[in-house]
């Protein structure tokens, strides 16, 4: 009996101590919910307080929102946003939840993984009117692939947030004990082989990471080489330039030993090897660049160039990245339309970008704003990843990726099982995937 | 009467090799169980670099405490903490009571339909939680019930697990006792509530602690019915600080730790119940 | 003949007085159960022979889900491995927690500090157990490979990822993990046994084996038979450990992938909500198999008290 009033005691002194220390995030109250304060009004937008929420799923880019939220109600000091983050892996349990229900947050980040679901099904807000009479605001001012993304049916459903391409990430120190010259634009595929080849050598440090992966891995070499893999409702799988993009990419871990094997990336992911100074060069996509730069170990130590350009490209340069973007999107069934429409517009506009891309979050979206991003780290060379926008190839993706996408990484999962070959595994994509887009 | 008379003459008999052996493999369980336990609290010390380091490091290079800094003030941990306590007590609260009654009926009455209705509670504890996830939302979305103490409670209203641990404590519980009870004028709730259940308290008390690391342990449906962060549980509360691509480690680990503080006291506290029990249920009939 | 007949009156309306008591006390449990599991299960059901299109849309397409299951190699595939997952945790895993209970129901000294730490996995951060345990079978520098190592040449075994090993990792961290809750099962249902059975046997010259079989197992298996119970639903049920161990660029996924993770990328990744719930039916399915030899099976083992 004594010792359990003294551990009741004991938590409540925690409790207690803790929160003196830390206390409540939110300047909310209502015990009975939130629902007082959104169900006021229909269109609470006569200076009467208006709450909105903003889901977003990257704690990284939590900061960045916020200052997006702050510069907004300073402006409109009659409506507070709230931020809330959730772990990748619950958000979209989470937001099908809230649809499904309709307690959709008020505005939210959209992927394009998941758009179309979405569009498809009457959740999104037709925004496509949002900036009719706007002078220097509109949808012309981004580019015009992130636009497309988020087009369903002639009608645009989400305000263009951000683009990220892929670029080749290099340990500096590594490169300097191998004695090899840092990446530049000259380069080419073998170009690459060489290097990681040498360093492997030189310092028995792997060259490069090699992991099985699509938008950061063989989707850039498959359209350097001229290929594609689904394009305006057709596949392109079973092509020579395709094949030659895929076997080139797979032999980078199969054939050498300059890199990791899949059963070693199991161990530890090719991020994680790269930061721990375990592998000399990895293909990576700007929304690294904030969390690389957070971890001492690297910090300093690397820095990103352009992919190198494939050798004999079956057609075109032999240049190419694949990018993709982020929209913000609001809900049909919002109880707040009017304002969140109202901060949605303002999230497109040419100011909201300069201070999204300051924060350094990802890299804004609007036209002319990226260099705003550059200046988050001037130390790095981070106009790569802004160069390779120009050869940049829109992530692929159709209404039925999420059926056919699981089918793709299975199937190539099987030639680095050693299980199929790469003509086997193209030709078996070519019939699956082809049947299910079909479909469409 | 010649052992006790060896026992008093040799008080300092030497340990037996059995109790050795037995030592020595509850300890190496032991250091086992602790080893993740040690490596949450070294790792909440570390710099996000280190913790993720290969070949990864033990102790920290530095010991830093800014981890647990950054995580009092981005999450409401006093919140966090209340409602993850609240929720415990509720469910406990629930559980017990309803799985006590349900428990003993199984065992101990027969009226038509028992085994129909015992068949539906095996059957719940047979399908995976996943399934129940969003049909719950909805109904608590229809009354407007979302994001509030009562969402967080609503699928531990009734505990089919409760009931069928209970009723196997039941069965085990001899009849005679009831003959006896009935004998002297009980009705059963009378038997029930008076003999039986005080007999329960040990397994009772598991219950407790499961149905404690149960709601404690839950991340799903705390994040999907309460979409404020104060409304949220420890566990639920700290999933938010996974980044999409990389998670900073330390913090989540620095977390955690402040997280188990409470469950580890009251684990503690309550253990005393637990070996008392034994001295009430030990003895029968 | 009239003492028989005193006794028949008295158990028939006892019969009605207990079924007026029985209702009564199930009401709450059932009733909360129909609403709250029972419905969504049949919901299930219905999805289960329909095509979702998402956020409450669907269509009926009979069987085709079951159709589609039943000529999936991924699906066999994903049902013997969790056949095999079932094979590897649950025996071992049962043994196991006997064991470490009856040792810590012993007369030892730290017995209620030891029983505080075997508690523990219960509540470390599920975050933190699968860290640990993927640092401890790391092929290069993991603690396992390592003592291993000490005996002779280096050891390079690659716990996770190759496809022989991966599930019986995973299998070895499903056991640890839930020993604790088997273990306070157990230890209450040993601590009902009645110290005076085991000093009888004593004064007989039992040993410890003789009690431990004797005594010991017959009295603690109904709850033996509850955790039984409980471990093989788990098994079959197994979800979270796999799938935070093991992704799918894993070389192993294939000879990996249990019944419920296959599940959750249909359900929450491919969007497939029909053909999921299919999956979800033919689990069940399996674990009432289980479930069902198994409660005929108590008569052989379990030992009510009467």
């Amino acid at each position: 009996m004594k010792t359990r009033i003294l551990a009741l005691f004991l938590i409540l002194g925690l409790v207690l101590s803790l929160a003196a220390c830390g206390g409540s995030t939110s300047t909310t109250a209502a015990a009975g919910g939130d629902q007082a304060a959104t169900t006021a009004a229909p269109a609470g937008d006569t200076g009467e307080k208006v709450k909105l929420t903003f889901g977003i799923w990257d704690s990284y880019q939590k900061p960045g929102m916020e200052a997006l939220a702050a510069a907004y109600t300073a402006k409109n000091p009659n409506v507070s946003i709230e931020v809330q983050v959730t772990g990748w892996d619950e958000y979209w349990t989470k937001l099908e939840a809230a649809a499904s229900g309709g307690e959709l947050p008020d505005i939210f980040w959209m992927h394009t993984n998941e758009f179309v679901k979405y569009a498809s099904n009457n959740m999104l807000v037709d925004v496509t009117n949002l900036y009719d009479g706007a002078t220097d605001a509109g949808y012309s001012n981004f580019p015009e692939g992130l636009v497309k993304n988020f087009t369903y049916d002639g009608k645009l459903y989400g305000v263009p947030k951000d683009w990220d391409t892929i670029g080749l990430a290099y340990n500096k120190e590594i490169f300097d004990q191998a004695g090899v010259k840092y990446p530049d634009d000259t380069w080419t595929w073998d170009t690459l082989v060489e290097a990681a080849k040498t360093i492997k050598e030189k310092t028995g440090i792997y060259g490069f990471a090699a992991p099985y992966d699509d938008q950061q891995g063989f989707l850039n070499t498959v359209y350097q080489a001229g290929g594609f893999t689904v394009a305006d409702g057709k596949t392109g799988y079973n092509s020579d330039a395709t094949k030659m993009g895929l076997a080139y990419y797979i032999s980078l871990q199969k054939d050498y030993d300059f890199s990791p094997t899949q059963e070693q990336f199991a161990d530890a992911d090719a991020g994680t090897l790269f930061q721990s100074g375990q592998v000399a060069m990895q293909f990576l996509g700007s929304w690294n660049i904030t969390p690389y730069m957070n971890n001492e170990d690297i910090k300093g130590k690397f820095d990103i160039a352009i992919l190198p350009k494939a050798t004999n490209p079956v057609s075109g340069e032999g240049r190419a990245s694949i990018y993709n973007g982020l929209a913000y999107a609001t809900s049909t069934k919002g109880k707040n339309q009017a304002a969140a429409l109202e901060f949605l517009k303002f999230l497109g506009t040419k100011e909201a970008n300069i201070i999204h891309g300051e924060s350094g979050a990802a890299i804004p979206a609007f036209n002319g704003t990226s260099e705003t991003w550059l200046t988050k780290f001037p130390e790095l060379n981070l106009k790569a990843y802004t160069d390779m926008m120009d050869y940049g190839i829109q992530f692929p993706g159709s209404k039925t990726k999420s059926k056919w996408g699981p089918i793709e990484k299975q199937t190539i999962m099987e030639v680095y099982n050693g299980t199929l070959t790469v003509d086997e595994a193209v030709a078996k994509l070519e019939t699956e995937v082809g049947a299910i887009l079909a479909t469409e | 009467m010649t052992t006790l008379q060896n026992t008093v003459k040799r008080p300092h008999a030497p340990i037996p090799v059995g109790k050795l052996v037995l030592y020595a493999v509850l300890l190496a369980g032991a250091v086992t169980m602790l080893v993740p336990f040690l490596w949450m609290i070294l790792t909440s010390f570390k710099s996000v670099g280190e913790s993720i380091r290969v070949p990864p490091t033990i102790l920290p290079a530095k010991w830093i405490t800014v981890n647990y800094k950054e995580v009092i003030s981005t999450l409401p941990m006093f919140n966090l903490y209340s409602n993850t306590i609240l929720l415990i007590f509720f469910r406990i609260l629930l559980a017990s009571i309803f799985s006590s009654m349900a428990g003993y009926a199984f065992a101990k009455l027969r009226f038509p339909g028992r085994n129909l209705m015992f068949g539906l509670v095996l059957a719940q504890n047979m399908l995976p939680a996943q399934i129940f996830i969003i049909p719950q939302y909805l109904m608590l979305a229809k009354m407007n019930a979302l994001n509030s103490m009562f969402a967080l409670v609503f699928p531990g209203l009734v505990s089919a697990f409760g009931t069928f641990f209970l009723r196997q404590t039941y069965m085990s519980l001899p009849d005679d006792l009831g003959e006896a009870a009935r004998i002297d004028g009980c009705n059963q709730w009378q038997t029930f509530y008076r003999i039986m259940l005080p007999l329960t308290k040990t397994a009772l008390m598991a219950l407790a602690v499961f149905t404690a690391v149960f709601a404690y342990g839950d991340l799903m449906w705390p994040l999907i019915a309460n979409t404020d962060l104060n409304k949220m549980t420890l566990a639920s509360g700290l999933s938010v600080l996974r980044g999409q691509f990389t998670t900073k480690y330390p913090l989540l680990m620095a977390g955690s730790v402040l997280a188990m503080l409470p469950m580890i006291v009251l684990y503690s506290a309550f253990q005393r119940q637990f070996v008392e029990g034994i001295a009430l249920t030990g003895t029968k009939a | 003949m009239t003492s028989t007949h005193i006794a028949q009156v008295k158990r028939a309306s006892r019969l009605s007085h207990d079924a007026g008591w029985g209702y009564l006390m199930v009401a709450p449990t059932i009733l909360g159960l129909i609403i709250l599991n029972i419905y969504p299960f049949f919901h299930s059901i219905y999805m289960s022979f329909s095509e979702t299109m998402l956020f409450g849309n669907w269509e009926w397409v009979g069987l085709d889900n079951y159709r589609k299951m039943f000529s999936d190699p991924n699906m066999w595939r994903a049902t013997g491995n969790t056949l095999y997952f079932v094979l590897l945790t649950v025996p071992l895993g049962i043994f196991l927690a006997l064991a470490f209970a009856s040792m810590l129901n012993s007369q030892i000294k730290g017995r209620d500090g030891l029983r505080a730490i075997y508690f523990l996995p219960m509540i470390v951060a599920p975050a933190a157990i699968a860290m640990v345990w993927k640092w401890l079978y790391n092929t290069e520098y993991g603690l396992i490979n390592q003592f291993l190592g000490l005996f002779g040449a280096d050891v390079k075994i690659n716990w996770i990822s190759n496809p022989k090993l991966a599930l019986p990792a995973a299998a070895i961290v499903a056991i640890w993990s839930s020993i604790g809750y088997d273990i306070i099962l157990l230890l209450a249902g040993l601590q009902a046994i009645p110290r005076s059975y085991y000093e009888a046997a004593d004064i007989d010259g039992a040993n410890f084996i003789s009690k431990f079989f004797h005594i010991t197992v017959p009295m603690v298996s109904p709850t033996m038979f509850f955790v039984l119970i409980m471990r093989l639903m788990a098994a079959l049920k197994q979800f979270d450990l796999v799938y935070m161990m093991i992704t799918d660029t894993n070389p192993a996924f294939q000879q990996s992938q249990t019944l419920m993770y296959m599940f959750y990328r249909e359900s929450f990744q491919v969007g497939n909500k029909g053909y999921a719930s299919a999956l979800v039916l033919w689990t069940f399915v399996i674990i009432l198999a289980f479930t069902a030899i198994q409660f005929v099976g108590q008569k052989k083992w379990v030992h009510y008290d009467q």
